[in-house]
């Protein structure tokens, strides 16, 4: 009995680590639900929720893994050598423990959240794809061809890799061409998608095309054909000569005079200068597409395209968006004094990586002391600029399309009818979704800043408290739960004799008994928590917490040592 | 001191150090579930509750105590015959006596109800899947209400002046004043309330105890010589189960055995109370043998282990080698 217990525990931990992480992949991917997810996520998800549900499990299954070996690790002494004390068998083994408990803790701050984050984005995602790929069929079904490749355009940005979805695109696409041909120009560009295309039969369509005199559709198919293979020289011909064609188109319509198109360019210059943003861009856009070559009206679009980004922004940018997984459910008060409250709603709010945030289904309100209602609005579509929502919604060629808030009761000031000022930071706004689900994806540090201010939004902020606190807990009980286990698989140790077959077969027993067992132990330690944070403050909890956790090391500790080696 | 002499003492050592703890905890999730909506935590509070909470602790902790004495006399050179007697005899007193010491303390009056146990002004509250918010609540009138309904179309927030609520039985209905009156109903759901919430595998076995107790307690209440049958089919069976402290050659699977087993019982009566009762109610008209149908169930189960002990099992386990 000289061999340190940390050597015997050490390939028992490594096992159990291994085959729980095996058999929470397992489980994942056996219920992996095609409903809830996309199948070409299937992997990803499977590893992802396979590593939450390990951090999830950690604890019991780490518990299992210390105790078994603890138990199985007793060599009965020879007889006429010195025995070891067993604090000095177990000695590394404490130490192994602390070490550990720091691995755990960094995995659980660190790698977990963004984990449980990045789960819930693909699911989002996932929904996402599925309703557009259903909208894709029944637009293909009912002959719409131009709302099928929609769909299936932003289908494949969330599943590039689903080969049925772009042979329904290219279907739709030719066949969207082929139904309004004067409006080809707008047939969108060939996207990564392409690659998955075989290019032999894009380079077909385009011969096909070209031969029925389908210029546009020509160019289309090629231009597709040289992204899937850019080796393809009879594809670049096509492009060539189906562009060659459509530059003769306007060329002959040309009709406008010099004369008439400078005082166009000052009049959209003046536009600008007057703070006319828009009106300026949409008077650059339409000279842009007369003359390309010219400067000055390309550095002064660009300008007015700045211009209007500060006021209001693109409607594609934002359709485009609305695609991607965000958080949902978000309300609030926005501000609440003596005179008048008001609340916020947003549907969905977007972090783009770029740091842009976008808002889905917006609606503020705001009343009195004595319940009268000053405004109420809603906008379908907003975009954050420092501390306002910009609700102005712009289409990036049509100057008829423009969306604004739409107000249902009362009106504000002119210059403020479109924006909203928001108090709480795009950190603080994910928090303040419905669920505390939200909650899973954010580390001690987030939720220590944010604590602060949940009460002026009109949030309890005790749930935060509590589930903070119950993070600081867990290393403690990870620690605890080592030593005690350590001390119960030692005195509950195996003597004489071998591991027998009923053994072995029960042992899948022991991590059961054990979760159970650790999240009673948890359990008991949240009730703690909330009872303190609820009736005596966040400090209270602190400092009970710490005294609890000091008793219960202290106690495991004595128990460990009161271990023989004999 | 011989063991068998020692044996009452330390399973009433045990009992009350089990029982204190589950207590306690159990008024914390009290407070926190019901109570602390409408009253802080006072020390007048905690002494009106813990009474409470001993008679609803008791049966689990009895069970707990049996198989940690149980673990206990695993250890020790004494006949499997005695122990077990021992413990059926300590385990169905302590029961007993201490439901009915306790029963005549346990009264609890009922909580007062109140909106503001549930509203505080400037702040959401969750009632019936939408949310109210108020600048002011006086009594049950509510001033400046906000409802926030999220499936609301075409707009999800509307604002009466005022509103008047009322709480019964747990359910607030909160109703606007004006000319198309907008009622809400429903159990609020506190923001507090869901960090008391246990995980579903805590939530489960919370569930099955609840179950037991509460029949025990019924039983109590109902007839006394049923409760003395259950009580022992009870105790039995749980001291039975200590027989599975010698099935292998290792205690450690031994004692997790022990621990699978005795959750399973707590399952087992809320299945057989929950499940299969009304299903024999159909088929038996005698309520008698529906009522005893769990525990009967226990018995049989008990007296199994029992056999299995006699005819399979050895003395000790732990004979072949020294104690811990």
């Amino acid at each position: 009995m000289n061999r340190s217990l940390l050597s015997r525990i050490l390939p028992y931990l490594l096992a159990f680590y291994a085959l729980s992480l095996a058999a929470f992949f397992l489980y994942a991917i056996l219920t992996f639900s095609p409903n809830e997810y996309l199948a070409s996520l299937r992997w990803e998800y499977a590893l992802k929720r396979a590593f939450v549900l390990f951090m999830d499990y950690l604890i019991p299954v780490h518990a299992a893994a210390v105790a078994v070996a603890a138990s199985l690790s007793f060599e009965a002494p020879r007889p006429g050598t010195p025995v070891q004390p067993f604090s000095r068998t177990v000695s590394s083994a404490v130490v192994a423990f602390l070490v550990l408990t720091a691995v755990y803790a960094a995995l659980a701050e660190g790698a977990a959240p963004r984990t449980r984050t990045r789960l819930e984005n693909m699911r989002y995602a996932s929904r996402t794809a599925i309703e557009l790929k259903r909208q894709a069929d029944a637009a293909m079904q009912r002959g719409d061809y131009r709302a099928a490749l929609e769909a299936a355009n932003r289908y494949l940005e969330l599943d590039p890799g689903n080969r049925k979805v772009v042979e329904q695109r290219l279907t739709a696409s030719s066949r969207a061409a082929r139904q309004a041909v004067p409006a080809a120009e707008r047939i969108p560009a060939a996207g990564p998608v392409a690659n998955e295309a075989d290019a032999q039969a894009l380079v077909e369509r385009a011969k096909y095309y070209r031969d029925q005199g389908d210029w546009f559709s020509a160019h289309y198919y090629a231009q597709a054909a040289v992204t899937a293979d850019p080796r393809r020289r009879d594809a670049l011909e096509i492009m060539s000569q189906a562009s060659a064609q459509l530059a003769g188109i306007p060329a002959a319509q040309k009709s406008e005079t010099d004369a008439q198109f400078f005082l166009r360019k000052k009049d959209a210059l003046d536009r600008l200068e007057r703070g006319d943003a828009i009106g300026a861009y949409y008077a650059f856009l339409a000279l842009e597409e007369k003359s390309k070559r010219d400067p000055d009206i390309e550095n002064y679009l660009k300008e007015a395209s700045a211009a209007v980004q500060k006021t209001a922004f693109f409607l594609d940018e934002a359709r485009k968006i609305e695609l991607l997984p965000g958080t949902q459910g978000i309300l609030f008060l926005n501000r609440n004094d003596a005179q008048s409250t008001e609340a916020v709603s947003i549907a969905k709010m977007v972090q783009v990586p770029g740091g842009e945030d976008y808002f889905f289904g917006i609606e503020a309100i705001r009343y009195d002391d004595a319940g009268a209602v000053t405004w109420h609005f809603t906008a379908p579509y907003g975009k954050r600029e420092g501390d306002v929502i910009l609700m102005n919604a712009v289409d990036r060629s049509d100057p008829a399309v423009q969306l604004l808030p739409l107000y249902r009761q009362g009106t504000r000031p002119a210059p403020e009818r479109s924006v909203l000022r928001l108090q709480p930071s795009a950190e603080e706004l994910r928090v303040l979704s419905s669920g505390r689900a939200a909650l899973g994806g954010m580390s001690i540090g987030e939720m220590w800043r944010l604590r602060s201010r949940l009460g002026s939004y009109g949030l309890g902020r005790q749930a935060l408290s509590v589930e903070m606190t119950m993070r600081l807990v867990m290393p403690f009980a990870f620690l605890i739960l080592s030593i005690l286990c350590t001390a119960l698989g030692w005195s509950l140790r195996m003597r004489t004799g071998r591991l027998s077959f009923v053994g072995i077969l029960l042992l899948p027993l022991l991590p059961v008994v054990l979760a159970l067992l650790s999240l009673l132990y948890l359990h008991a330690h949240r009730l703690i928590v909330g009872f303190t944070v609820i009736g005596f403050g966040l400090a209270t909890a602190f400092i009970t917490l710490a005294v609890l956790q000091v008793v219960l090391l202290g106690v495991s500790l004595a128990l460990l040592a009161g271990q023989s080696s004999r | 001191m011989k063991e068998p002499w020692k044996v009452p003492f330390i399973f009433l050592f045990i009992l009350i150090f089990t029982t204190l703890i589950c207590a306690a905890l159990d008024t914390l999730s009290a407070w926190g579930l019901s109570d602390s909506a409408g009253r802080g935590f006072t020390l007048a509070y905690a002494m009106q509750r813990f009474p409470r909470s001993l008679f609803d602790v008791l049966v689990p902790s009895v069970v707990l105590s049996i198989v940690l004495l149980g673990l206990r006399l695993a250890r020790r050179q004494l006949s499997r015959f005695a122990a077990f007697f021992l413990v059926l005899g300590i385990g169905y007193l302590a029961l007993v006596n201490g439901m009915l010491w306790i029963r005549p303390l346990a009264s609890l009056p009922p909580a007062p109800e109140a909106p503001a146990q549930y509203i505080a002004a400037s702040r959401f509250v969750s009632v019936g899947g939408r949310m109210v918010l108020v600048r002011s609540l006086s009594g049950s009138r509510a001033r400046a209400v906000l409802l926030y309904d999220p499936a609301g179309m075409p707009a999800r927030f509307s604002v009466a002046t005022e509103a008047s609520a009322t709480v019964r039985g747990g359910q607030l209905t909160l109703t606007t004043v004006g000319p198309r009156p907008v009622t809400l109903r429903g159990s609020p759901d506190l923001t507090w309330t869901s960090v008391f919430a246990a995980d579903r595998f805590t939530e489960l076995l919370l569930r099955d105890v609840r179950t037991m107790t509460a029949d025990f307690q019924g039983l109590l209440a109902a007839s006394r010589a049923e409760f003395f049958a259950s009580s022992f089919a009870l105790v039995f069976l749980c001291t039975a189960s200590l027989m599975l402290l010698r099935v292998t050659r290792w205690p450690l699977v031994n004692v997790m055995l022990l621990g699978i087993a005795v959750r399973g019982w707590f399952w087992l009566y809320h299945f057989l109370a929950v499940s299969a009762v009304p299903q024999l109610s159909r088929a038996v008209t005698d309520s008698f043998v529906v009522r005893m149908a769990p525990s009967g169930a226990f018995l049989a189960i008990g007296v199994l282990f029992l056999l299995v002990d006699i005819i399979f099992l050895r003395g000790s386990r732990e004979a072949s080698g020294p104690a811990a």
